[in-house]
C-alpha cells in the first residue's frame, strides 16, 4: 500500500485528502477513512467477501458511487466493509469499478459506532493525477 | 484568511470581503449588488460584529450570490445571521422562485429534509424534577433509539406501511397511537404535505428509512429537558403555555437516512437535467430543475416524502418522552399535561403565497437551515395562536440556552415569512476533538447543571459547547430588525444525543 490519507478542518462536517500512486489505492484509502470516521476503535472481522460493480460516466461520479455504496451496505443492509480484498478500475466509453470488499455483518453488541455518515458529497471532488500521484479530497455531510 | 477594509458610506458601512462588497441598508441589514450573472442581489441579516468575526463565512457569502444567480428567483436572495457555509446555498439561506420560469434545488434544501425542531411543554417545575434528571435522562436514553445501528423504536414497517406513512407524516402516528390527534393542529402543515408520492422514491431511500422511524440520528440531533429561564414577552408566553421555570422538552431530528438518500438521488438527476434545461450555474451543487418540469416534480414529490417522514419521526420520539416522563414521574397524562407547543422545519421547499413587488403570487420558497415565522393573523397557523403569531424555535448549543421566537408582519414583508434557525458552529469537529482532550465534557456539563448522555464517543467532544456560537448573538439580530420577536429563553438540564 502506497496510499496516504489525513483528516484536513472543515467548519460542519469531514474532509480527508488522500494521495495514492494507483486509482485503485486512492479508492481503497478513501474506505478506509470511511470506516476510521464511523468505526475507529472497532475490529472489523474479514469473515465474508462482497463483490461490487459500478459505471459512471467520470472517475468522482466513480468515488462518490463507491463510497456511497459503502454507507448503504452498513446503513440499510447492516454490513460493515472492513477492507478491500481486489480492486480494478478502468476506462473505456465509461468508467468501470470491480472490486470484492470483505467484512462482516453489524453486530450492536460488539460494534460501536462513533457517528453517522449522511452522505459523500461532491463538494471540491477533483481527482488529480500529478508527478505520477493520484489525489483528492472527499468531504463528507455529517 | 480574509482580508477586510473599511469605508464610510453616505448611509452605512461599507465592508469588503475577499472582494465581495457589502453595502449596509439598516444596523443589521447588509446588500450585495447584483452582478455578473446575479438576478437580484443578496441581502443579509447579520452585525457587523459578527461579519467581522466570521472565518469561513466569507465563502458563505459568495454561496449568497451564487444562489442570485437560479432562474426565476424573485426579490432578493436572503440569509439569515446563522449564515455558515452549505452544499449549495449557504446554511441559513432563503430564496423564492415563481412557478413560471422558477427552479427547485435539493441545494436550497439540504440533506436532511425537514430536519426540525419541536416544542413540548410539561405541568412541571424546576423544583419537581430536579433531583430526579439523572434517572429521567437515563430512561430517556434508553427509550429513544439514539445513533446509527439502533433499530427504529417501533417494529420495521412493511413497504406498504412505509408508503402510508410517507403520505400521511404525523398522521400515521396518531393513527397508531403514538399521539393525539391535537399534536397535527400543533405542527407546521399540520404534519403532512400533501401529494407526496412515494413512487417518486428509489428503492434505495425507502430501504434506508423503513428500520428508522423513531430514532433520533447521530450528530447535532438531540433531545433535550429544558427549564423556562426567561421570559421576554409575558403576554404571548402565556398564549404559548409557557411560564418561567417550567419543563419543556426540545427534540431536533429530521428524515434520517431517507431523507438524505432522497437529496443524493436527486442530486444526481438534477445535475443532468440542469444541462439538459441549459442553465449556467456557478456550481454543481445548486443543481436544479423547473419547479413545473417532470423532474422538479418528481424531487418536490420525493421531497414531500421526507419531509412527512420527518414530522412523524418527531411525533414518534414526543411520544417515547412523554412515556419517560409518566413513568420516571409517576404520574397521569392529566397530571404531566405534556403537550406538543410547535413543531417546525428548518429545511424544506414549500409553495406558498408572498408578496412579490405589490402582487399576491404563489412562489416556491426555500429554507435551508430558516425557519418560516408566519405573523399574527395568518390562516396558516394554529387558531389558538392567531393573535400571537407562529411560534419560531431556536436551539442554540447543548451548553447554554434555546430560544423561543415569534413570527412578525415584517417577516412576511422582507424575508418571505423566514427566520432564523440556530448557533452555526465555530469551528470544526476536528479542531473540537482536539480542544476536548484532556477534557472531561461530560463533567464540565455537570457543574454547568446539565445531564448527558450519548452513544456516539466523538459525539460529545464534537458538539461540545465552545464548538457553536453563541445563538444570542443570531437571536438578537433578528429581534432587532423585527424579523421576529424573543418570547422565551429555554436553559438545558438534560440532553441525550446519538
Amino acid at each position: 500500500m502506497s496510499g496516504l490519507y489525513k483528516f484536513i478542518d472543515h467548519t460542519a462536517d469531514i474532509a480527508v485528502e488522500a494521495e495514492a500512486d494507483t486509482l485503485e489505492e486512492l479508492f481503497t484509502i478513501s474506505a478506509q477513512a470511511w470506516k476510521e470516521i464511523i468505526f475507529e476503535g472497532n475490529i472489523i472481522e474479514a469473515a465474508e467477501e462482497k463483490k461490487i460493480n459500478i459505471t459512471e460516466s467520470d472517475p468522482e461520479s466513480l468515488l462518490v458511487k463507491f463510497l456511497d455504496e459503502l454507507n448503504f451496505l452498513f446503513q440499510a443492509k447492516k454490513w460493515i466493509c472492513a477492507s478491500i480484498k481486489e480492486m480494478e478500475i478502468k476506462q473505456d466509453k465509461e468508467w468501470k469499478l470491480k472490486t470484492i470488499l470483505v467484512g462482516e455483518p453489524f453486530n450492536p453488541s460488539r460494534h460501536k459506532v462513533n457517528l453517522e455518515i449522511k452522505a459523500v458529497t461532491f463538494h471540491q471532488m477533483e481527482i488529480k493525477k500529478k508527478n505520477g500521484k493520484y489525489s483528492t479530497r472527499i468531504v463528507f455531510d455529517i | 484568511m480574509q482580508s477586510y477594509s473599511h469605508k464610510l458610506r453616505n448611509s452605512g458601512e461599507l465592508m469588503k470581503i475577499n472582494n465581495i462588497e457589502l453595502n449596509q441598508i439598516r444596523e443589521n441589514l447588509w446588500e450585495i449588488p447584483a452582478s455578473g450573472g446575479m438576478k437580484v442581489p443578496g441581502r443579509i441579516y447579520i452585525s457587523q460584529k459578527m461579519i467581522e468575526k466570521s472565518s469561513k463565512e466569507d465563502e458563505a457569502f459568495k454561496q449568497v450570490m451564487n444562489v442570485a444567480h437560479l432562474p426565476g428567483i424573485e426579490k432578493y436572495s436572503l440569509a439569515m445571521p446563522d449564515i455558515h457555509w452549505g452544499y449549495g446555498f449557504p446554511i441559513g439561506g432563503v430564496a423564492a422562485t415563481n412557478l413560471d420560469e422558477g427552479v427547485i434545488s435539493p441545494g436550497g434544501v439540504g440533506y436532511d429534509i425537514n430536519c426540525g425542531v419541536r416544542l413540548a411543554a410539561t405541568s412541571l417545575d424546576f423544583n419537581f424534577v430536579k433531583d430526579k434528571i439523572e434517572k429521567l435522562v437515563s430512561a430517556l436514553f434508553e427509550n429513544i433509539p439514539t445513533g446509527v445501528g439502533a433499530g427504529g423504536a417501533i417494529k420495521k414497517l412493511s413497504i406498504n406501511e412505509m408508503k402510508n406513512l410517507l403520505q400521511k407524516g404525523s398522521g400515521w402516528a396518531i393513527e397508531n397511537d403514538f399521539g393525539d390527534s391535537s399534536d397535527l393542529d400543533f405542527t407546521e402543515e399540520n404534519g403532512m404535505l400533501k401529494n407526496a408520492d412515494a413512487g417518486a422514491l428509489s428503492p434505495r431511500a425507502i430501504e434506508r428509512g423503513i428500520d428508522q422511524v423513531g430514532t433520533l440520528g447521530s450528530g447535532n440531533h438531540f433531545l433535550e429537558v429544558d427549564i423556562v429561564e426567561e421570559i421576554f414577552d409575558e403576554k404571548i408566553a402565556s398564549v404559548f403555555g409557557l411560564f418561567p421555570g417550567q419543563i419543556t422538552v426540545l427534540i431536533h431530528t429530521g428524515s434520517r437516512g431517507l431523507g438524505y438518500q432522497v437529496c443524493d438521488d436527486y442530486l444526481k438527476t438534477l445535475m443532468k437535467a440542469s444541462t439538459l434545461y441549459g442553465f449556467s450555474l456557478p456550481d454543481r451543487q445548486l443543481a436544479c430543475a423547473p419547479i413545473n418540469s417532470k423532474e422538479g416534480q418528481e424531487y418536490l414529490s420525493a421531497m414531500k416524502c421526507a419531509a412527512n417522514f420527518a414530522w412523524n419521526n418527531r411525533q414518534v420520539i414526543m411520544y417515547l418522552a412523554k412515556k419517560c416522563f409518566k413513568d420516571t414521574f409517576n404520574m397521569t397524562e392529566s397530571e404531566l399535561r405534556f403537550r406538543l407547543v410547535y413543531d417546525v422545519c428548518h429545511n424544506i421547499a414549500k409553495i406558498e403565497e408572498h408578496n412579490i413587488n405589490g402582487k399576491i403570487k404563489k412562489v416556491c420558497v426555500h429554507r435551508k437551515g430558516a425557519t418560516r415565522a408566519f405573523p399574527p393573523g395568518s390562516n396558516l397557523i394554529p387558531p389558538k395562536y392567531k393573535e400571537v403569531g407562529q411560534p419560531v424555535l431556536i436551539p442554540g448549543d447543548m451548553g447554554r440556552y434555546s430560544y423561543v421566537l415569534t413570527g412578525t408582519e415584517k417577516s412576511m414583508h422582507e424575508t418571505f415569512g423566514s427566520s432564523c434557525h440556530g448557533a452555526g458552529r465555530n469551528f470544526s469537529r476536528k479542531r473540537a476533538m482536539k480542544e476536548a482532550k484532556g477534557r472531561n465534557i461530560i463533567e464540565e456539563l455537570r457543574k454547568k447543571g446539565i445531564v448527558i448522555q450519548a452513544k456516539g464517543f466523538r459525539t460529545i467532544a464534537e458538539e461540545m459547547p465552545d464548538a457553536y456560537k453563541d445563538v444570542s448573538d443570531v437571536v438578537e439580530v433578528m429581534h432587532k430588525e423585527g424579523i421576529s420577536k424573543k418570547v422565551a429563553k429555554l436553559r438545558p438540564i438534560g440532553v441525550i444525543k446519538g
